[in-house]
């Protein structure tokens, strides 16, 4: 087996094990409350390692990505809801979209395509920037989707947003979208664009002398990631059954890049690690913000917790590595202390 | 000629609105040009400078002092605040990436936000300016606002003054040397942590500067006020090439430029999507020149 | 003329109005070794950074085994079988020294299994899970050599491989350039300040003062020009005075 598939089984299975165990637990015995918590964790893990493929691999920030998942996510939307319920509402559907609506899975593929096309138009623009430029204008990108999302009423029902969506989403759907992001993306990442773009974003002047050509891998990359956003969105607003504009825009940015920066940028397990540890933090803070009655609170201590971490491991909590190579080390030194000890 | 003489007077209201309007995204975006020459961070809490500005001048007006002191606390607040930003955040992270430092300045944006919505209220706060402000001057064919003028006037004060400092004063010179090649501060003998105090003073005091407008535009404060025009002045800062401190003044007037023509341009039926328009001519103008309109192509070494 | 050359004509850089390079013409032929010396500031690294594509000549052509590559990207010079080390190393730092290799060869299309064969190459078997950042100097020097070979470059340009190296590294060295040029069949245009290797190792010498050629030839004749002896050999006795650190701009 090549270098590549079995770095993303392994690195696949390690994670499947226990969020297929959270997700038969849940199924068996949560209450609606807590399965909410379930199937958002497993869709932000979705969502997170999206910016991650392509943050992660070419060290480029992006505020953006909410734009792709808005994009995901009213496709879905639309696609979704009653023939009846469109009549009224969405107005200015073309009419063989105003009459028919499809399933769960081809909603989630028209998602992803959608958002994968609309992040490949823009990426041509972008990947032409440099790095800093580049993560300034994604910016822009943001507000661009927000400002359309909020006044196209007749596709999006402007301020409004859309709702009557089919809940489709169960928990064991998001399960399976969030192994299949979690091994896709760590299959780029060890891929021939991966390891180019690792390079990249390390020294992008030693990488382009070495042949790679930084501009169209960063373009892959965040096609794909616009994809896999999209793919997200779909799955989101499937489960949350309504859209609206504030949905897509910077204060949802924050808890998404929170979990990516906390967890890791770097590698895949890093945003895996990252979306568990902000969910327990948010739904522990939550549950006191609702006793204590301090408006915020759960940003507050959010962001004191970014700033920690940042100030004590700039790497994250997985500074940098894979969760199977972090089993490879200890395993090692494991045996080393074995050895020491029986000399 | 009615017609012809009608357009060319709005033509010079416009452009009068618009070189109000860009001087608030200059100081604004004249400010973050200032840090990222000096530490290469691009500070999403520069709108939270400009909201705890604004704070100041509600607090004063609520302990019932006039205008005239609300403005120079404004000012000095944006300074302070600032500084304890730099000190408290952003010194423990020196030499720290890029994006470490970008993320870290956008949790301290979210940190004051919310604790301003903690500990003030989440919910708008009156400024009431004085009266003065919404009057006019006529000024021939063409009635031109009080706050438009005193906007126009003061950033154009402000800049000169800043440009005078950088040029003439040696803590200005050593400022300049700094954001051209950092390195460099060092050789010549000038403090690396007084060169970065002082970026982030001036930016602080610029912030404040730019909310004084900001709040007699606006008649009230409120926690997240400082984002949209924070993002204003990225895109401004953007346009104009990262990193150059010209740049970031041009970039300014351009983006209002472009924000005041649309305004005044575009149909009704599509002006509620103007800023995708903006920002789409700002993407055009990138994709023409990726570095910025002032910053000269620059070759690997 | 063979169209297995590496050739630079007439090439002029200036960088904001200074010369850095005044109509210098170089060739490497397909299989040769050739150094390329001069006094700090010379413009040796500014001639290698445009025959790789990192800068655009002012005025003057670049062509790779017979195609114009003129202005064209770095990458796109790689393509036509051109691979370089910098003066100042730039790894991939967070990577392992088997990843920055692999790098190499994925940049070029090459094969994965082509890695380990280089890296025992170039004795680096030992240390290719380690990352890079953490290796001595002269194992960096090894590892971008072998990153550049990766990419099975016709033409490889090393840019001082042998600074911060001792007597016994810099044999070493000497000896595996020789081994990688019989073994890939690629031409090397070496920069170095270490005139003891440069004259063991290289074909033809070319010395470089002030962005002009001075003289070109091989090493006894170089050795021996009166030119070379004033500008470079003549003025300290000893030349192998390392250049400072951030001159290669120049």
């Amino acid at each position: 087996m090549s270098t590549l598939a079995r770095r993303t089984l392994l690195g696949t299975a390690i994670f499947a094990v226990p969020l297929t165990a959270i997700a038969f637990v849940a199924n068996a015995m949560a209450s609606p409350a807590d399965m909410r918590v379930v199937v958002n964790f497993m869709i932000s893990l979705v969502l997170v390692l999206a910016i991650q493929s392509f943050s992660g691999n070419t060290g480029i920030i992006s505020f953006g990505h909410l734009a792709f998942m808005g994009v995901g996510a009213y496709v879905a939307a639309i696609v979704t809801i009653d023939p009846v319920l469109k009549q009224d509402d969405l107005a200015g559907l073309p009419s063989f979209m105003a009459e028919h609506s499809v399933g769960f899975i081809p909603a989630v593929l028209l998602g992803g395509l959608v958002g994968g096309l609309v992040a490949g138009v823009l990426g041509v623009v972008l990947t032409r920037m440099r790095e800093g430029a580049m993560a300034m204008a994604t910016i822009g990108v943001l507000v661009i989707f927000f400002v359309v999302f909020d006044n196209w009423e007749g596709i999006t029902r402007g301020n409004t947003g859309i709702a009557g969506i089919p809940q489709s989403t169960t928990v064991f759907a998001a399960l399976v979208f969030a192994l299949l992001a979690i091994a896709a993306c760590r299959a780029f990442c060890e891929s021939r664009f991966g390891l180019q773009l690792r390079g990249s974003r390390s020294d992008p002047v030693a990488a382009e002398a070495l042949g790679s050509n930084v501009v169209r891998l960063r373009w892959v990359a965040w096609t794909l990631s616009g994809a896999i956003m999209g793919v997200g969105g779909a799955l989101w607003a499937q489960y949350n059954i309504a859209v609206g504009p504030q949905q897509f825009f910077f204060e949802q940015t924050f808890p998404l890049l929170a979990m990516l920066v906390v967890g890791g940028l770097a590698t895949v397990s890093g945003g895996v690690v990252g979306v568990f540890v902000i969910t327990i933090v948010f739904e522990v803070v939550r549950r006191m913000e609702d006793d204590i009655g301090i408006p915020g609170l759960t940003q507050i201590v959010v962001a004191v917790l970014i700033l920690v971490v940042l100030n004590r491991r700039p790497n994250g909590i997985m500074g940098g590595l894979e969760v199977d190579q972090v089993l490879a080390r200890l395993r090692g030194r494991r045996r080393v202390e074995q050895e020491g000890g029986s000399q | 000629m009615m017609v012809f003489a009608a357009a060319g007077q709005e033509a010079v209201q416009q452009a009068i609105n618009a070189l109000a309007l860009g001087s608030t995204y200059a100081l604004l975006a004249l400010g973050l040009a200032m840090v990222f020459s000096v530490l290469g961070l691009v500070n999403f809490a520069h709108g939270e400078l400009v909201a705890v500005s604004g704070y100041a001048m509600y607090l004063l007006h609520d302990a019932g002092l006039p205008f005239a002191v609300q403005v120079p606390a404004a000012i000095a607040t944006g300074a302070i605040a600032a500084l304890v930003m730099q000190r408290v955040v952003f010194r423990p992270l020196r030499g720290a990436s890029f994006i470490t430092l970008l993320i870290s300045s956008f949790a301290l944006s979210v940190l004051v936000q919310n604790g301003l919505r903690a500990i003030i209220s989440p919910r708008q706060q009156g400024v009431p300016l004085p009266d003065f402000f919404n009057e006019s001057v006529h000024l021939g064919p063409y009635v031109i606002g009080w706050l438009e003028i005193v906007t126009l006037a003061s950033c154009v004060i402000a800049l000169i003054v800043l440009t005078l400092f950088l040029r003439r004063s040696t803590q200005g010179l050593g400022m300049l040397a700094a954001a051209e090649d950092f390195q460099a501060t060092r050789l010549m003998g000038i403090s690396p942590n007084r060169v970065i105090a002082a970026a982030f003073a001036i930016s602080g005091a610029l912030a404040g500067l730019a909310a004084i407008f900001l709040v007699a535009r606006r008649g009230t404060v409120d926690p997240g006020m400082g984002f949209m025009p924070l993002l204003s002045a990225f895109i401004a800062v953007v346009i104009g090439g990262l990193g150059s401190l010209s740049g970031a003044v041009v970039g300014g007037f351009v983006l209002a430029a472009i924000e005041v023509t649309l305004d005044a341009t575009l149909p009704g039926s599509v002006q509620p999507f103007r800023e995708a328009f903006a920002l789409g001519i700002v993407v055009v103008i990138l994709y023409f020149r990726p570095e910025g309109l002032l910053t000269r192509v620059s070759e690997a070494k | 003329m063979t169209t297995a050359t590496l050739a630079l004509r007439d090439v002029v850089k200036r960088f904001q109005g200074v010369v850095a390079l005044d109509g210098v013409s170089l060739e490497v032929a397909e299989g040769e070794i050739v150094g390329l010396i001069g006094p700090n500031g010379s413009g040796k690294t500014t001639l290698l950074n445009i025959a790789s594509g990192v800068n655009r000549p002012t005025e003057g052509r670049l062509v790779v085994g017979g195609v114009d590559a003129t202005g064209r990207r770095p990458n796109q010079v790689a393509k036509l079988g051109v691979g370089r080390t910098f003066q100042q190393i730039r790894l991939f730092d967070d990577m392992t020294v088997h990843d920055n290799v692999l790098v190499g060869a994925v940049a070029r299309g090459e094969d994965r299994d082509h890695v380990a064969p280089l890296l025992a190459r170039l004795n680096l078997a030992a240390v290719a899970d380690r990352v890079a950042v953490t290796l001595s100097y002269g194992d960096q020097r090894r590892v971008e050599i072998a990153r550049a070979l990766a990419g099975s470059p016709r033409f490889l340009l090393l840019d001082e491989p042998a600074a911060g190296m001792n007597e016994s590294e810099s044999d070493a060295l000497l000896a595996t350039i020789q081994a990688i040029r019989e073994e890939q069949g690629c031409a090397v245009l070496i920069v170095d300040h270490d005139l003891r290797l440069m004259m063991r190792l290289c074909d033809r010498i070319h010395v470089l003062a002030e962005g002009r050629t001075i003289c070109e030839g091989t090493p006894d004749k170089v050795r021996a020009d009166p030119l070379v002896i004033e500008a470079y050999l003549g003025s300290a006795g000893a030349p192998a005075e390392p250049e400072p650190a951030g001159g290669q701009a120049s």
